[in-house]
């Protein structure tokens, strides 16, 4: 198996490996980041208190 | 081809499979927790 670093040069293999797999792992987070289920971080805009969707009517206009 | 030495390709090659052995088992605890929290199946 060792014979393989003597055919193929370690610094590019070392260099590609490097690259593919940060290309793979970005990837996979964003992918997951775009569902609902494993997106870690959550929406922004609906954490915290619940926000009403309803309108209410505005306070008596004083005189 | 490259230029290293049988010697030279026999350690880089142990360095090699340590790393990726390190690699593959932070992997696997990754997706134990991850399945622990969420299992996809």
């Amino acid at each position: 198996m060792h014979r393989f670093w003597m055919l193929f040069d370690p610094r590019q293999v070392l260099t590609g490996v490097a690259v593919g797999m940060f290309t793979l792992a970005i990837t996979i987070h964003f992918i997951l980041l775009s569902t609902d289920r494993y997106d870690w971080l959550g929406d922004p805009n609906s954490g915290g208190m619940a926000v009403s969707t309803q309108q209410e009517a505005m306070p008596p206009a004083r005189s | 081809m490259s230029s290293l030495s049988e010697n030279e390709a026999r350690e880089f090659h142990a360095a090699y499979i340590r790393g990726f052995i390190g690699f593959v088992g932070i992997a696997v605890v990754a997706h134990y927790l991850l399945y622990v929290w969420k299992p996809w199946f």
